[in-house]
């Protein structure tokens, strides 16, 4: 299977009127192929967000190449084909909504894409479906909680039927009621096919995608299947990252010389262990 | 959002609502026009007449038309005082030492207020029964044609929407940004006027670096859902026009028939 | 200082057809010296809560007492409320106006009347608490990192030396290190310098990390109070109230569905669930 993102030794750094501007990417590496769920964790100013801003040809690299569907990037004739093929959920809810109502927000893509009129109506009842917003196509923007304009964001990208869709933080500004629907329909869009990649700097919500790769100053520096990487979980504070609460219970108790595994793949693998533990005769 | 009735739209299904935005439009333009040439004031009442029927026939409570007229009723009076004072002609009706108020500056002062009020009423009226979706695609299909001569008439709606969408938006935060300078100790009650103009400068720099963020932020996402101007675009909504938008043009033709009448 | 409130309500817009009752009779007191947390879902009214014991938005009835001064519908301002309350918003940095970082923290003790020398040595020694290194005093506040223009938003309140601070979720869109930092700053700021701190905030982690008492607001209602172990205890009231409780207990939750003996709901922070397993551990070996 062809990967549906490449990055071939991609570095990245802003062009300024500084003499030579520090590199915010350095040397990228990575394959993501269709349909993976993957999640993208760093600190603030690991290059993480600037990475996704690579993905769909918002930036394009200062060296090395970037494809998308054996597409590049830095193309100008693929770029619209591109950026129908990766779909970008951004953080501020606010700040990605253009029209005055929520289905001509919708609609804003299609327009854009040239679908004809006709053909509209069927995909943006179907984008409001997805994302859970019916009963609000006509309400105007501002009256939507938080959680409801990301949603709102989630519709319009989604209505341009993208392979990949991009979360570059699309959690952070949301109270945890918003944040738990917004999860919810990533993991609903990646069973339903979708190529999930969602960026964040919570190692619980990382945690819930099926590979996670981590970002510290502009490097990759871990790139693993989440299963596996719960004996090395506790290596995440070298970046200044959380650890999941059941990989830090796991490792003290261990530290402790409870006679648990060596290696755990899930929170419901460690409650029954312990379970096991406690309940042992 | 307390006293903020420019440009809001209130949902309804009266036969005014339902008319075409660009019928009304283009309607509300015209009517415009015409009233900069009623100089007669039994024409300027028909007006308002006129108006006050269509504001009854729109079933708009007429309080929230004095809501809307409230920052321009210092205008009117200015206006009507100046016209009171300098007109001269016709019978002297009073004489007070240094000023005169002849009957020709009574009959201006009638119609210049009257005037501004059918401004004001015909664009509320405007905004209030049509929802800024209809006004921006009507708006956009009237310039259309003049794109030939370079009108961006997509953009300039796409501007006209953005601007209607961020209002509420903008408004919030500036009341955010109020409080907080209030909580660094300003006081905007205090002081005389221009002290209390330069007290908002802690509000007005923080919310245009903010407009100006925003701005960025919403560039980036329409670029990525491939926004590239009007090129190669299609509109979702289509306007039709229906019968009842001749009932514009049939009004159209009586008001101007009331301006040659009562010609000067 | 201590903070009193009594059954206080507030309406905004009254008599429109938007009229909405933001709070309705809130009964509670905020110790002097405590360290207070004030939750509740979005739209539950902690916001306005906040507000009014800041002086910024005015009781529609009943009132609030910080200290001797008392704040009510009758009241010509909530200015005396003002001096003592120091509050910061979410985001603060968005409110920075001035061109350099040391106007900036001026800004509010030039308000107050304050001339130099004294601005110019509150303003280092604002820099000093917070953590922002002197030599940046003449630099633009616009080109630090989003945690350091927090920091001087709130260098901005210090600076006016409330007795109270409230802090609306402070920690929102800050990465793992600045949280910690900021948490750092508010604890220091609590034991040394003896302010009342109240944190607004949807993440119970927190609160139960380091608040001695807690207030969860419920459409407009005090629907809980006590210490986070009496509040966190009341385990089916917070999934009424579709409230996240703090991750330890879900934790506990989780492994008590399996357990003939639960746990007790009242643990909510690792060393206690570790200890608590660690005992339960023993007893089981012990008799065989």
């Amino acid at each position: 299977m062809e990967p549906i993102i490449q990055f071939e030794h991609v570095w990245f750094r802003y062009q300024v009127d500084e003499p030579d501007p520090p590199w915010v990417l350095k040397d990228i590496r990575l394959n993501i192929d269709p349909g993976e769920y993957v999640s993208i964790v760093g600190n603030n100013g690991s290059g993480k967000s600037t990475l996704a801003r690579l993905a769909n040809g918002l930036l394009l690299p200062t060296k090395g190449r970037v494809m998308i569907s054996g597409m590049e990037t830095s193309s100008e004739q693929d770029i619209w084909q591109i950026r129908r093929t990766v779909g970008m959920v951004f953080q501020n809810p606010e700040n990605q909504i253009v029209a005055t109502s929520v289905e001509d927000d919708i609609a804003f893509g299609l327009e854009n894409i040239g679908v004809p009129p006709l053909q509209m109506e069927e995909k943006i009842k179907n984008a409001v479906k997805a994302v859970g917003l019916e009963g609000f196509e006509h309400h105007e923007p501002h009256t939507l909680s938080g959680g409801q304009k990301q949603r709102l964001a989630i519709a319009g990208v989604i209505v341009l039927e993208p392979d990949v869709i991009i979360f570059d933080e699309s959690t952070s500004m949301l109270d945890p009621v918003g944040r738990k629907t917004i999860l919810e329909i990533m993991q609903s869009l990646n069973r339903r096919g979708k190529t999930i990649i969602h960026i964040t700097h919570s190692a619980e919500e990382a945690f819930m995608a099926d590979r996670m790769i981590v970002m510290h100053q502009g490097e990759c520096k871990l790139d693993e299947a989440t299963g596996r990487l719960y004996q090395e979980a506790m290596r995440l504070k070298e970046w200044e990252l959380d650890v999941p609460l059941e990989i830090e219970l796991w490792d003290r108790l261990r530290q402790k010389g409870w006679p648990l595994p060596d290696k755990i793949i899930n929170k419901e693998e460690l409650v029954s262990e312990i379970w096991r533990l406690l309940s042992r005769t | 959002m307390n006293g903020f009735i420019v440009g809001m739209y209130l949902p309804g299904d009266s036969f005014v609502h339902q008319l075409d935005p660009r019928a009304k439009l283009g309607f509300a333009f015209i009517f415009m026009f015409m009233v900069f040439f009623a100089d007669r004031l039994l024409a300027c009442a028909i007006f308002l007449a006129f108006v006050l029927v269509a504001i009854h026939i729109a079933k708009v409570p007429y309080r929230l038309f004095f809501t809307a007229l409230k920052p321009i009723i210092f205008i009117i009076l200015l206006s009507s005082l100046l016209h009171l004072w300098m007109t001269k002609g016709g019978e002297m009706i009073l004489a007070f030492p240094g000023i005169t108020i002849y009957e020709e500056g009574i009959r201006q002062a009638g119609i210049i207020s009257i005037r501004l009020l059918l401004l004001v009423a015909i664009a509320s009226l405007l905004t209030f029964t049509t929802s800024p979706v209809d006004l921006t695609d009507g708006m956009e299909s009237l310039l259309s044609p003049l794109r030939k001569i370079g009108v961006p008439a997509h953009e300039l709606a796409l501007m006209m929407s953005i601007a209607l969408r961020f209002i509420p938006t903008l408004w919030e935060e500036t009341e955010k940004i109020r409080k907080a300078q209030m909580a660094r100790g300003i006081d905007f009650e205090e002081g005389h006027i221009l002290k209390r103009l330069k007290k908002h400068l802690p509000i007005l720099i923080p919310l245009f670096i903010s407009a100006f963020r925003r701005a960025e932020d919403l560039a980036l996402a329409m670029e990525a859902r491939c926004y590239r101007g009007s090129e190669g675009r299609t509109k979702w909504r289509q306007l039709h026009y229906t019968r009842r938008d001749l009932w514009l043009l049939l009004i159209l033709i009586l008001l101007g028939m009331v301006l040659l009448i009562f010609r000067h | 200082m201590e903070i009193v409130v009594k059954d206080l309500s507030v309406v905004y817009m009254p008599d429109t057809p938007y009229e909405k009752q933001a709070l309705s009779h809130i009964d509670l007191r905020i110790e002097s010296g405590c360290f207070a947390a004030i939750a509740g879902a979005t739209g539950s009214g902690k916001s306005t809560l906040i507000q009014c014991m800041a002086g910024l938005i005015r009781p529609a009835s009943g009132q609030v007492q910080v200290g001797d001064k008392i704040f009510h519908a009758g009241s010509k301002s909530g200015a005396a409320l003002r001096k003592h309350v120091g509050i910061v918003f979410q985001y603060p940095e968005h409110q920075l106006f001035e061109e350099t970082i040391a106007k900036d923290i001026a800004f509010g003790l030039k308000n107050r009347g304050i001339t130099e020398p004294k601005l110019d040595r509150e303003v280092h020694r604002m820099m000093d608490l917070v953590g922002l290194p002197g030599e940046l005093s003449d630099r633009s506040p616009f080109h630090l990192s989003g945690g350091q223009m927090r920091r001087v938003a709130i260098a901005g309140i210090l600076a006016l030396k409330p007795d109270v601070l409230i802090m609306d979720e402070p920690t929102a869109g800050l990465d793992r290190q600045g949280k910690q930092e900021l948490f750092r700053l508010l604890k220091d700021l609590h034991e040394k310098q003896g302010l009342t701190v109240i944190l607004v905030t949807h993440d119970m982690n927190d609160v139960a990390k380091y608040a001695d008492q807690v207030f969860v607001l419920s459409g407009g209602k005090l629907a809980l109070s006590g210490t986070p172990a009496e509040v966190f205890e009341q385990y089916q009231i917070w999934q009424e109230l579709s409230l996240e409780l703090p991750q330890v207990s879900q934790l506990v939750a989780k492994i008590n569905e399996q357990l003939d003996v639960p746990l007790p709901y009242s643990i909510f922070t690792l060393e206690e669930l570790e200890q608590s397993l660690a005992k339960r551990f023993v007893q089981r070996e012990a008799p065989t």
